[in-house]
């Protein structure tokens, strides 16, 4: 049986009652496409995925093939990435890197919100260093764009996105060159009932051609009844420890949710 | 699993098979059951989130063709339903599908009413869309899905508290809306 809080039962009967006779009108003109499209639907999405991995197959034998080649002929050999993958976990936990284009949320309760108490401690990278996007020497005939492409998202509690350097559209954008490298970030804010936003965790990686997926875990706390905010970004972006209301961060921002500061949190509770 | 499908009225009619796992249906036809008795319902739940009715049977379209390719497994789940819900949800609040969807229309906002004049559908479709995303959200779970506060929690991830205050401020501001309407008509 729901729950019923105290507004007076007629406006809130009223309330049902109308968003039911809104919802009743709708109904007439639902029309569902059918099973087959549904069926046509997910025979596109494994044939998608079946043809990027058999793209990104080819190309790491290409790429395999190309560098005793170009030793031998005396060609400009691709150099090595300009750094490695540099997780900065703020809560080390098993993370699945290959790169899996099909959804798979949970429909179990997600684990709670909130698990860690403070801020990183060892965050060693605030948007120096590593290379944004698609730098570092590569073969000829690779054109370095850096994208980086959120290709699942997953929210329950805890979200789940995975980023891919370069793009669900290989034959368009290409994949990442080989030297290339991409930065890519999550950070994740409690808000305060002003609106401020202050850093709860953060973890940072550089993705290149041998691994250019990243399935990340975005750990974040709710404040007593203000929501948190998160970001995924790339490149050189800075991670702020604090985030004034009203202020911006991460230019390069990929993917985030930062509705819960938009007008700051007004944590009153309400009365039981 | 967080949810449960006693709520609506087409969900709490699906079949008993649908309940959990059923060996001796074809999951080919179970899957089409299911299709045909939850779809319209999980649709009409999201027009009223979204008020938008094609961007409602597109997200339900995509959170069944998701359910087809491990069918297998959902099917099994105590609630099928919860899990397409979800998935629906996650879809139709995602700021990432919501871009890309704004970048193929090529306009921001794009509100599709129903055909017909009425003045108290039009107002109540105008307060929702006044309403914060996540309000909106728990009042159309919990007025039309009758889910309950614990489980719009689970499925949103907020604490019960927090869904509490939602649906408190959202009642409050629909309240004060509808009375600006009436003294408007008035």
């Amino acid at each position: 049986m729901p729950d019923r809080n105290d507004v007076p039962s007629l406006t809130e009967d009223q309330l049902r009652e109308d968003l039911r006779r809104l919802y009743n009108d709708a109904l007439p003109h639902v029309t569902p496409p059918g099973v087959d499209l549904v069926r046509r639907g997910a025979h596109r999405r494994a044939a998608t995925q079946t043809a990027a991995t058999v793209v990104l197959v080819a190309l790491m034998v290409v790429a395999a093939l190309a560098q005793p080649w170009r030793a031998f002929t005396g060609g400009i050999p691709a150099a090595p990435p300009t750094s490695t993958s540099t997780p900065v976990p703020s809560t080390p936990r098993p993370e699945s890197t290959t790169p899996t284009t099909s959804a798979s949320p949970s429909a179990s309760t997600s684990p709670s919100a909130g698990t860690g108490t403070a801020q990183p401690s060892g965050g060693s990278s605030t948007g120096s260093g590593s290379s944004g996007g698609g730098t570092g020497a590569s073969s000829d005939d690779c054109v370095r764009r850096g994208i980086v492409d959120v290709i699942e998202l997953i929210s329950s509690g805890y979200v789940t996105v995975s980023v891919r350097a370069s793009a669900t559209r290989p034959d368009e954008f290409g994949l990442l060159c080989p030297g290339e490298t991409v930065r890519v970030l999550w950070a994740s804010y409690t808000v305060d009932p002003a609106g401020a936003q202050h850093l709860y965790r953060f973890e940072e990686r550089v993705l290149d051609h041998a691994q250019p997926t990243w399935r990340m875990h975005i750990d974040m706390k709710w404040d007593g009844l203000c929501g948190p905010t998160w970001y995924v970004s790339r490149g050189s972006d800075a991670i702020p420890s604090t985030i004034p209301l009203g202020e911006s961060a991460f230019p390069n921002k990929v993917h985030w949710d930062d509705q819960n500061a938009k007008a700051g949190c007004d944590p009153t509770p309400i009365p039981s | 699993m967080a949810d449960d499908n006693t709520a609506a009225p087409a969900e709490s009619a699906l079949p008993a098979s649908l309940a959990g796992p059923d060996e001796s249906a074809r999951p080919a036809d179970d899957f089409a059951t299911f299709y045909a008795a939850t779809f319209a319902t999980l649709c009409g739940q999201l027009f009223i989130h979204t008020g938008d009715l094609a961007e409602a049977q597109d997200v339900v379209q995509e959170a069944f063709t998701r359910a087809y390719t491990r069918w297998g497994t959902v099917r099994a789940y105590d609630d099928p339903v919860a899990w397409i819900r979800k998935v629906a949800w996650n879809l139709a609040t995602s700021r990432w599908r919501r871009l890309r969807r704004v970048a193929q229309l090529g306009y921001a906002d794009r509100s599709a009413p129903l055909p017909g004049p009425n003045g108290d559908r039009v107002d109540l479709q105008k307060a929702l869309a006044r309403l914060p995303v996540r309000q909106r959200q728990a009042v159309v779970l919990h007025y039309l899905a009758d889910l309950s506060v614990g489980q719009i929690a689970a499925l949103t991830g907020a604490p019960e508290g927090t869904v509490k205050s939602w649906l408190h401020r959202a009642r409050t501001s629909l309240i004060g809306q509808y009375a600006k309407a009436g003294d408007v008509d008035a």
